[in-house]
């Protein structure tokens, strides 16, 4: 014999079963106990200057498109009825982030603002590249989850290998937040990444313009590369137009994800009950899946979508002096952009005398 | 394939498992060698082909030596490590051999050109600069172990092409290890009575691999990834670094390389006990070694022995005149070096190894005498600590050769470390390489790591049990915690896949 203890634990299920749930347990407290938003500090800072009294009449919520190009101070001159606006919008802030944003807020107590302004964006089906970058994946719960597979598995006009790549990245994505997946740095790195500039602008209201940023922050050269790619394609502008017309000429005919017009459909819904008008606002849009916004935003009622993306009526968001890049306004673009939204909230004509 | 991608522990292994014990038992064998290709595949497809070569010429070779008889049996012995040895001496060592070549050339007025090996692409096959096929020392080490048993009659040929060629490519240990030897694993794979890989399901062997295997990845994720993302900042940049991140960097670098090669090896014992199988254990707690001879003893042993049967034997060993002892030391440390790459950095920590043996078997009755003259045998702990920490030092100086990307790196960190001696203290660079609180984070982690590594070792390899079922359920949730919450999840390369 060789002296060793016997090397068999007696109950190796029932020891496994119960570290499963000691694992699960911890990892639910810790869920728990995480700040709103604590995986994007900019828009957790936001969240948090959201609850700041005064509290707005307005609030302005999703990606750079409503971040960079909606100007608050500009849009309260305009509406003229003395409240003020907040733009909640943030970079690469896509749904089902921003709609999770908008239900913390009409679920949680204390007033709201008379009008909340949601970019209608597509849900943000994940690249490969994405599943690194922890600002992607950090919110996603089982039930958001279940939501992107059930959404990646219909997508329309996708293959059956791409259906199901994206609904297996939707579910790692979903995993990785649920199992915590490097939750101590990623905890670490962004309050490390927390910018006041960055995340509530100069002038403390949300928003802040790629010109302004690049002024403000002169060593930023991943912009003024963004910039200079966009000044030498000289007909980046006119391509961006025409394939949005285009899809525009396609019709509504695009299948509308059922998945995606439930969320927001409940989300008009809990809007109505707490007495606040929720409006989807569709800006000059991304030609990737396009058609499926549009289709989303005819599928919903009119009076709770503010277009503002058809280059026949707005030629003023394709003309390259409006605009910073390919994808996003310059300061100038951005506050014909804020007037047409404005307008539009107060129920006028949007883009008739805009510049051309 | 990584042991730590997604692909490996969501798919391939619970697939793999899942179908080992689900197929009838003549089956397994096939199963486990097509697994093994897929798992290989995973890096470079193109590559089997290689591997491929170094199986059937061993596979004939090992039938021919059986039969052979007189110097023939020899000469096919020889054929075989020629093939073995000229696979490596092609796909590892050309570069080397020709860089040499070129600069002894030059130093003599000569010109001298042959195209480096990363510069073919094999017509296109192949991405330029990636022509070091994955685990390729390891894999043809365990060949040749095959025919080298065989040529001794101390292992019978394996007539069954499949069976052997599983051998070679099994795949928890294919690409880094341990190196098998056929009286081990050949003999695993043909306990058939009959009935092929004979395994049953065995829901606490199953659980006892599952737990190295958890294990395995804590070391890899938790310890090895995080030292590294502190560790590489630094040695890629080591004129850019002070001396105190150097010292640091080469502290946490021992981690590293110990965490990332046994967290492997784990992972793959583990991988392999859950089949039914037994692999080599491949490392002992090696830095709680009081010698640099009892160092390698626990460090990579299934290479250390493999160089001692192999090589330091045949040479003589120790049953020659003392100067020839002390040179067959030498040879096999400098040719181990050798072994893990083709870079003169790894030829200097392999042969620092072999003179600190030469240095303690030289000096070692001079200590003896030291020790008995001076009493400081009769503080037998103290000693002992003292000389753990001096073996740990000096292993530890020889990974700054083995880490640096250059002979001109090490030696620079080298000054730069010892210049840290003479300058007061500052704040090291190395603490900002990484977001705030993450250095602190990974010492945390390290001295966790130190302080529970004798007890998780001997409780992974089955030398010890948990006292309770509770004590059992906190301590797998413990490290399953760890690994989700504080494991570095960027799917990284482990060390020794390159060698």
């Amino acid at each position: 014999m060789n002296g060793r203890r016997d090397t068999r634990p007696s109950k190796p299920l029932r020891a496994a079963a119960m570290a499963a749930l000691l694992t699960g347990a911890v990892l639910a407290v810790i869920h728990n106990a995480l700040p709103a938003f604590w995986g994007s500090p900019n828009v957790a800072m936001k969240w948090d200057a959201l609850h700041r009294a005064p509290r707005p009449a307005r609030l302005l919520v999703g990606s750079s498109r409503i971040y960079r190009q909606v100007i608050p101070s500009l849009m309260d001159s305009v509406i003229g009825d003395g409240e003020h606006t907040f733009n909640a919008g943030f970079a690469a802030t896509f749904p089902p982030a921003t709609y999770q944003l908008c239900e913390r807020l009409l679920n949680g107590p204390g007033p709201l603002p008379a009008v909340v302004l949601v970019e209608l964006s597509n849900y943000m089906l994940y690249e490969e590249a994405n599943l690194a970058d922890h600002r992607y994946w950090y919110y996603l719960g089982p039930r958001e989850g279940v939501g992107l597979v059930r959404h990646a598995l219909w997508l329309p006009g996708s293959s059956r290998g791409e259906r199901l790549a994206y609904a297996a990245r939707a579910a790692r994505a979903t995993s990785y937040s649920l199992l915590g997946l490097g939750l101590v740095d990623h905890v670490m790195g962004s309050a490390s990444d927390a910018d006041t500039l960055m995340a509530l602008g100069s002038s403390g209201d949300g928003a802040l313009t790629l010109e302004e940023q690049v002024r403000r922050v002169p060593g930023d050269t991943g912009l003024a590369t963004q910039r200079k790619a966009f000044l030498a394609d000289t007909l980046a502008a006119g391509r961006r137009a025409t394939g949005i017309r285009r899809l525009y000429d396609r019709g509504p005919d695009t299948p509308v994800s059922p998945v995606h017009l439930g969320r927001l459909n409940a989300l008009l819904d809990k809007a109505r009950q707490r007495g606040v008008r929720l409006c989807f606002v569709l800006p000059p849009l991304w030609l990737d899946r396009g058609e499926d916004l549009l289709a989303l935003a005819h599928a919903l009622p009119d009076t709770a979508v503010i277009a503002l993306c058809h280059p026949d009526t707005f030629p003023a968001f394709y003309r390259p002096d409006h605009m910073f890049d390919a994808g996003h306004l310059n300061d100038q673009g951005a506050r014909l952009f804020t007037i047409a939204l404005a307008r539009a909230l107060r129920g006028e004509p949007t883009g008739q005398d805009l510049p051309h | 394939m990584l042991f730590n991608s997604a692909e490996f522990c969501l798919l391939f292994f619970p697939l793999v498992t899942g179908l080992y014990f689900l197929l009838p038992k003549s089956w397994r064998w096939l199963l486990l060698l097509i697994a093994s290709c897929w798992f290989y595949m995973a890096f470079v497809p193109l590559f089997i082909l290689i591997l491929a070569f170094t199986i059937g010429v061993d596979f004939v070779a090992g039938i021919a030596i059986e039969r052979a008889e007189g110097p023939r049996r020899k000469a096919y012995l020889i054929a075989s490590i020629i093939a073995n040895v000229g696979v490596l001496a092609v796909f590892k060592y050309w570069d080397f051999l020709n860089g040499n070549l070129t600069t002894l050339f030059a130093s003599i007025g000569l010109e001298y050109h042959v195209p480096k090996l990363n510069e073919w692409t094999f017509f296109g096959w192949l991405p330029a600069g990636m022509v070091l096929p994955i685990g390729l020392s390891f894999h043809t080490f365990q060949s040749l172990s095959y025919t080298i048993e065989v040529y001794r009659r101390h292992q019978k040929a394996e007539h069954r092409f499949g069976v052997f060629a599983l051998y070679v490519m099994f795949y928890p240990q294919l690409v880094a290890g341990p190196i098998e030897r056929p009286g081990n694993l050949l003999n695993q794979l043909n306990a058939a009575d009959g009935h092929g890989i004979r395994s049953d399901w065995d829901s606490a062997r199953v659980a006892h691999g599952l737990r190295q295997m958890l294990w395995g990845f804590f070391k890899k994720l938790v310890i090895a990834d995080r030292c590294a993302a502190l560790v590489d900042p630094v040695y890629g940049d080591v004129t850019g670094h002070d001396g105190l991140s150097l010292v640091l960097a080469t502290l946490l670098f021992a981690l590293q390389i110990y965490c990332d090669f046994s967290g492997y090896t784990d992972i793959a014992l583990g991988a392999a006990r859950v089949m039914g199988f037994e692999l080599m254990v491949n490392f002992r707690t090696p830095y709680r070694s009081a010698s640099i001879s009892e160092f390698w003893g626990r460090w990579h042993i299934s290479l250390s022995s493999w160089f001692r049967d192999y090589l330091y034997i045949p040479l003589g060993g120790n049953r020659v005149v003392k100067w020839r002892w002390y040179m067959n030391v030498l040879i096999v440390f400098m040719v181990s070096g050798l072994w893990h790459g083709p870079n003169w950095t790894f030829v200097i920590w392999g042969g620092l190894h072999g003179a600190y043996l030469v240095l303690a078997l030289v000096c070692g009755p001079f200590w003896a005498r030291v020790h008995a003259f001076s009493g400081l045998g009769r503080f037998p702990r103290s000693m002992h600590a003292l000389n753990v920490a001096i073996t740990f030092l000096l292993a530890d100086f020889a990974w700054i050769f083995f880490r640096a990307d250059s002979l001109d790196d090490a030696l620079a960190a080298i000054g730069r470390m010892a210049g840290t001696l003479a300058t007061p203290l500052a704040r090291p660079g190395i603490i900002d390489v990484q977001a705030p609180g993450q250095f602190a984070v990974t010492v945390l982690c390290a001295l966790v790591f130190l302080a529970i590594d004798p007890r998780y070792d001997a409780l992974a390899k089955g030398e010890r049990t948990h006292r309770s079922l509770w004590s059992e359920a906190v301590s797998l949730a413990a490290l399953l915690l760890a690994c989700l919450l504080v494991g570095h999840h960027g799917a990284s390369m482990f060390i020794y896949f390159q060698f």
